[in-house]
């Protein structure tokens, strides 16, 4: 790779900043620091810690952990004459690039800059003609079943209810494998989703026995490089996801290196200690949409017919896909768009692949509709989810459940510093190093998921009642709640969304 | 996406549908019930040298509406409705069938070209000028029977029992890119070419851009339709040779070629690879076509589509999946896999009575 | 006491109910099912974790025969499709006829013999872990990306027939690319400098690994009745991973730097 930080020029564009009145030298920042961007010199009996300015990458771990608040975290943009092409992100890929001869890698989800539908699109409210209905004092319900449904009462028999999946609130949390997060952080994920009566989807790093009584709020993956799947793995869940790609990286496959697959890692996934983990770009048995109805059927026979989702990348012709996918025997798709995170991806395609999840949501939505397939199979839509009027644009989209991963790794301190893939999070996220991992306490972790899952709940009710609805079976697929600001008519007409005054 | 199966007898002993038949429903799962297709050739004995060309419309008055145009263009020597079992699909579009001669002097209508390139060129102006109605099968003495539905519903919806010929070809669809509906259904023809396809055409977009600069319009929303006509492209009007169509179509990688010792060969490779880049397929498929002299398998360099196939006692069999050449025939001695981008053809032993002579 | 066999009759029963009438003979304690007639049904012993069980298939199985298949011996008599032992844990799949394409996709444990000849990308991703070793025994050839990703346990190419041309595919460099554990061996081949992909690293095998595929080739052997002897004595190659890390250059941090003239 040859990178050499401690050559000349060599500079990160972030640093800490310390203000010497407050610091008392007690050292917490360079503990905290994973990077080795702060060392300390002692001076006159007195400890003064140092920015290196190689290595900061905006995490403010120090500066959240400094007990005086004596550091701020500061930009040192590379100086360069205005050019529309040639910016600093331009310049400084170019200069990795030549010094390495490599594929620059990066976490977190893609932030170039594609229009956000979510902020042009905007709720009604009801005024006179229609009530609002205030959630605190009236009954406001948002029980959701995911699954494939009878499309009428007479195909309903055999089925049971219990087949379906059951969930309190349209939310799921996003597939995030043991290996790319750890397991303090997986045990609270799946602590919450228990306690909140939502799913939890593991990801592909199998499922690790310490997770075993959350297995029924838990939908377990089934991906290229199927790591811990045996018979067992296959009839525990509650539901099965088969992962064909992945908003942040569609078409490309995943490699978590050697050095992380430690002691628990391995047993999980069932590979030796320190061994890669790779798993191909296709499943290799999935060429074609009848070898997927294959694999849907034969994860079906092997778990005694529980529900399978299954996961695609938002690309161009999403809506045909998920059509295929509904055919092919799927009780879910699972949509995960143009902005959804990943524990390590090529910068290059994180960044310009896939559509947004808006327009793919609305344009498959529609398509299934037109079908009259759309009962057939539950849309859970994600990527890039960052608030609650977000899931509830999505639902009234079309979406039966909304996903959120990013959005949970910030609730337990992530800052988008977007290194997730050095295994270094100074978070203690999307890191398996021994050491740095404790720095999650799980009991701490579940608070805060659960906070946001509450906060997002209060709002997401606030947002069905000021519509008048109390149902958010009445929300979903309602795109009359929903109006464009200055969108184009194309634009409009796939979020099938009338633009604002009309 | 999809099931195929085919039969070929190469002595051109007719026979009804049944094996095939079989051979396809085996491969239900192949296919979600939202197409299923028969090609079949040698079933119009008496109209050998006449163009039969297969019609179906959304509506009674689009039937009139090709006829009017088909009156125009051709002389017709008969007309008549394709014979339907309605009970296996109630739900369903018109269906007529045309035997015609092109008229006297076809260059003097447009284009100069020869009868087969007149024939085509109408039926590609009819699918374009006549609203609802597409013309699907246009060779002699051969018809494509397509549809939405399951491969028996198909064939009981065309009583494919009555119809006898030399060799078969079937397909069970499972749409990805486009909606099911009848035109959208394998096989797809042009003239005597008719193909299925299992895969998806990842190179779709260059290639329709490359036909439709040569006057070849693509209306039928699906990939697979740009098959048939590059075969028609390569074969009929480029003259290339069914091998040749084929290297041109799934051309061996460079490195492969690189390493030739035949260097005429080589250079062959190159120069086909070179000239009809933008014919190249790329994405994984498995073709069967069937065409006036025999019919032949195709699939990508990387075999990421099924094909197997058996030769026995002057028949050839193909099918997606092996349990399928079974159907056809129970005591087959030896199964073959053809390896990646290998075409394997079988051609009639003797050319048909007004069959033109194609060069493997 | 002599366990009797249960035959079951497959002509023309759809795949899932003739799978839920193996599961039951198996909740009733048959130990020893016989199908015969089988054409092209698919997931035979698909998630069966009887490791007693004997499976023997008259016919033709469909596709992901001993999909995750954990313990159960599966003796084919006939031809095998796509995607056998796909996912397989554990337990035995003898095929007597070819193989397709795909087989032993992450097939983590067990033992898979092809009499003859199989398809393309076969033992892709294989893995092993601690007692769980897959071994794969193909009796003819294989096609392009054999053993590609491969990640752990056994793949051998026995080429019975001694062919000298595309025994382990034809196209460049896909043998074994990326390849980072496990092991392959090919016999009687002089594999061409162009076939093995990234990662991929032939040496001439010693003594512990020609015990290793003694032991397996045996095996199979013992399946098909053939006598290994002659076999064995025939020269083979072993294909292993050069490094643990195929792909380590290929990457590099996009931290948010100047990398001035690094």
């Amino acid at each position: 790779m040859n990178l050499r930080p401690e050559q000349p020029g060599w500079r990160s564009l972030y640093r800490p900043a310390f203000d010497r009145s407050l610091c008392t030298g007690c050292g917490a920042c360079a503990r905290q620091c994973t990077f080795n961007e702060i060392r300390l010199e002692s001076r006159q009996e007195k400890k003064i810690p140092h920015a290196s300015g190689k290595a900061c990458g905006a995490c403010h771990r120090c500066e959240v952990l400094c007990p005086r608040g004596a550091i701020c975290i500061e930009e040192r943009p590379l100086v360069l004459r205005p050019h529309a092409v040639w910016n600093q992100a331009a310049v400084t890929r170019v200069h990795l690039q030549a010094a390495t001869g490599a594929v620059p890698l990066t976490g977190f989800g893609a932030g170039a800059n594609i229009p956000t539908y979510w902020d042009r699109l905007l709720f009604n409210a009801c005024q006179v003609t229609n009530p609002a209905i205030d959630p605190q004092r009236e009954p406001m319900e948002t029980t959701t079943y995911l699954g494939r449904k009878p499309e009428s009462l007479k195909e309903a028999k055999g089925l049971k209810i219990s087949q379906l999946l059951k969930l309190n609130l349209p939310l799921v949390f996003a597939p995030m494998s043991y290996g790319s997060i750890n397991l303090r952080l997986q045990k609270a994920l799946a602590i919450t989703a228990r306690e909140k009566g939502i799913l939890w989807y593991s990801g592909e790093g199998g499922f690790h026995e310490e997770l075993s009584e959350y297995s029924d709020w838990a939908v377990l993956q089934v991906a290229s490089g199927r790591f811990g799947i045996n018979p067992a793995y296959l009839t525990k869940a509650r539901a099965y996801q088969i992962k064909i790609g992945q908003g942040a990286k569609p078409g490309i496959g995943g490699h978590l290196p050697g050095e992380k697959v430690l002691e628990g890692i391995s047993r999980t996934r069932m590979i030796p200690l320190g061994s890669d983990a790779i798993s191909p770009a296709p499943q290799h048995d999935i060429y074609s949409i009848e070898d997927l109805r294959l694999l849907i059927y034969a994860v079906k026979e092997a778990s005694g017919y529980k529900p399978v989702c299954v996961k695609i990348a938002a690309v161009h012709n999403v809506a045909a896909i998920a059509t295929g996918i509904v055919h092919a025997g799927a009780d879910m798709v699972y949509l995960d768009g143009y902005r959804a995170g990943t524990g390590a991806a090529p910068a290059i395609v994180r960044d310009n692949v896939g559509i947004p999840l808006e327009l793919a949501l609305a344009a498959v939505d529609q398509r299934l509709r037109e079908e009259g397939i759309r009962h057939k199979a539950s849309l859970v839509a994600g990527g890039g989810i960052s608030n609650s009027a977000d899931v509830m644009k999505a639902v009234a989209l079309g979406a039966d459940a909304v996903a959120v991963g990013t959005a949970l790794l910030v609730s337990c301190g992530c800052h988008g510093c977007q290194r997730c893939q050095t295994g270094k999070c100074p978070w203690g996220l999307t890191t398996n190093d021994p050491v740095i991992s404790k720095r999650l306490e799980v009991d701490w972790a579940v608070e805060r998921l659960s906070n946001l899952v509450e906060g997002w709940r209060h709002e997401m009710k606030e947002i069905m009642g000021l519509n008048g609805i109390y149902d958010i079976g009445a929300f979903r697929g309602n795109r009359l709640l929903l109006r464009g600001v200055g969108l184009s008519s194309k634009e409009l007409e796939i979020l099938g969304v009338r633009h604002a005054g009309e | 996406m999809c099931g195929i199966a085919g039969l070929i007898s190469l002595n051109r002993i007719r026979e009804n549908g049944s094996r095939i038949k079989k051979a396809i429903v085996l491969q239900n799962e192949r296919g979600n019930g939202l197409g299923a297709g028969y090609g079949v050739y040698g079933i119009y004995p008496g109209y050998e040298n006449l163009y039969a060309i297969h019609i179906m419309a959304s509506s009674e008055e689009a039937i009139n509406q090709a006829a009017v145009f088909i009156r125009r263009w051709f002389k017709v020597q008969k007309q008549e409705p394709i014979p339907v079992w309605e009970k296996a699909i109630r739900d369903h579009p018109y269906f007529q069938r045309f035997f015609v001669e092109t008229p006297e002097s076809p260059a003097l209508c447009s284009g100069g070209q020869n009868e087969d390139g007149y024939v085509l060129e109408k039926m590609m102006l009819m699918n374009k000028e006549v609203s609802g109605a597409n013309a699907f099968s246009s060779g002699k003495d051969m018809g494509v029977f397509k549809g939405v539905g399951t491969p028996r519903d198909i064939y009981d919806f065309f009583m494919l029992d009555h119809y006898e010929g030399y060799s078969w070809l079937a397909h069970n669809r499972f749409p990805t890119n486009t909606p099911g509906w009848w035109g959208g259904a394998h096989p797809f023809n042009a003239l005597d070419w008719s193909i299925v396809h299992n895969g998806e055409i990842s190179s779709y977009g260059i290639n329709r851009r490359y036909l439709e600069a040569q006057g070849y319009f693509c209306h039928l929303q699906t990939d697979s339709e740009v098959i048939a006509y590059l075969f028609d492209l390569l074969v009929r009007r480029h003259g290339l040779g069914i091998l040749e169509a084929a290297a041109a179509l799934a051309p061996p990688y460079w490195a492969t070629v690189e390493r030739l010792e035949d260097s005429e060969r080589q250079e062959q490779l190159r120069l086909l690879r070179i000239i009809y880049e933008p014919a190249m397929l790329n994405g994984p498929f498995a073709v069967l076509a069937a065409f006036s002299g025999g019919m032949f398998s195709l699939t990508d360099n990387t075999k990421l589509r099924p094909m197997t196939m058996a030769s026995q006692d002057d028949y050839t069999y193909f099918a997606s999946e092996l349990s399928a050449l079974y159907e056809m025939r129970e005591d087959l001695q030896q199964i073959v896999t053809p390896r990646a981008g290998e075409p394997v053809v079988a051609l009639y032993h003797e050319p048909a009575a007004s069959g033109e002579g194609v060069t493997a | 006491m002599e366990r009797l066999s249960t035959v079951l009759d497959a002509k023309g029963v759809d795949y899932r109910q003739l799978n839920d009438m193996v599961r039951a003979c198996l909740a009733q304690g048959e130990r020893h099912i016989v199908l015969r007639h089988v054409r092209g049904q698919r997931y035979l012993g698909a998630g069966l974790t009887a490791g007693d069980l004997l499976l023997e298939v008259e016919g033709v199985p469909g596709e992901d025969l001993a999909f995750c298949m954990g313990g159960p011996t599966i003796i084919v008599h006939g031809h095998g499709q796509n995607a056998i032992a796909n996912t397989m844990d554990s337990g035995t799949v003898a095929v007597h006829g070819m193989g397709g394409d795909a087989l032993a996709y992450g097939m983590r444990g067990g033992r898979l013999f092809i009499r003859d000849s199989v398809g393309y990308r076969v033992g892709i991703h294989m893995k092993e872990y601690r007692e769980l070793k897959p071994g794969v025994v193909v009796g003819g050839t294989a096609g392009d990306f054999l053993g590609e990703y491969m990640a752990g346990g056994t793949m051998v190419i026995l080429n019975r027939y001694n062919e000298q041309e595309s025994v382990c595919g034809q196209a460049d460099k896909t043998l074994a690319t990326g390849i980072h554990a496990g092991e392959i061996y090919i016999f009687n081949y002089d594999v061409p400098g162009f076939l093995p992909g990234i990662g991929a690293r032939l040496l001439p095998p010693d003594k512990a690994d020609t015990e290793r595929v003694r032991s397996l080739v045996e095996e199979y052997c013992h399946y098909f009745g053939f006598d290994p002897t002659p076999l064995l004595t025939r020269e083979m190659v072993k294909i292993i991973p050069a490094g643990s890390r195929p792909f380590h250059k290929f990457y590099c941090s996009a931290y948010p730097v100047h990398a001035g003239l690094s």
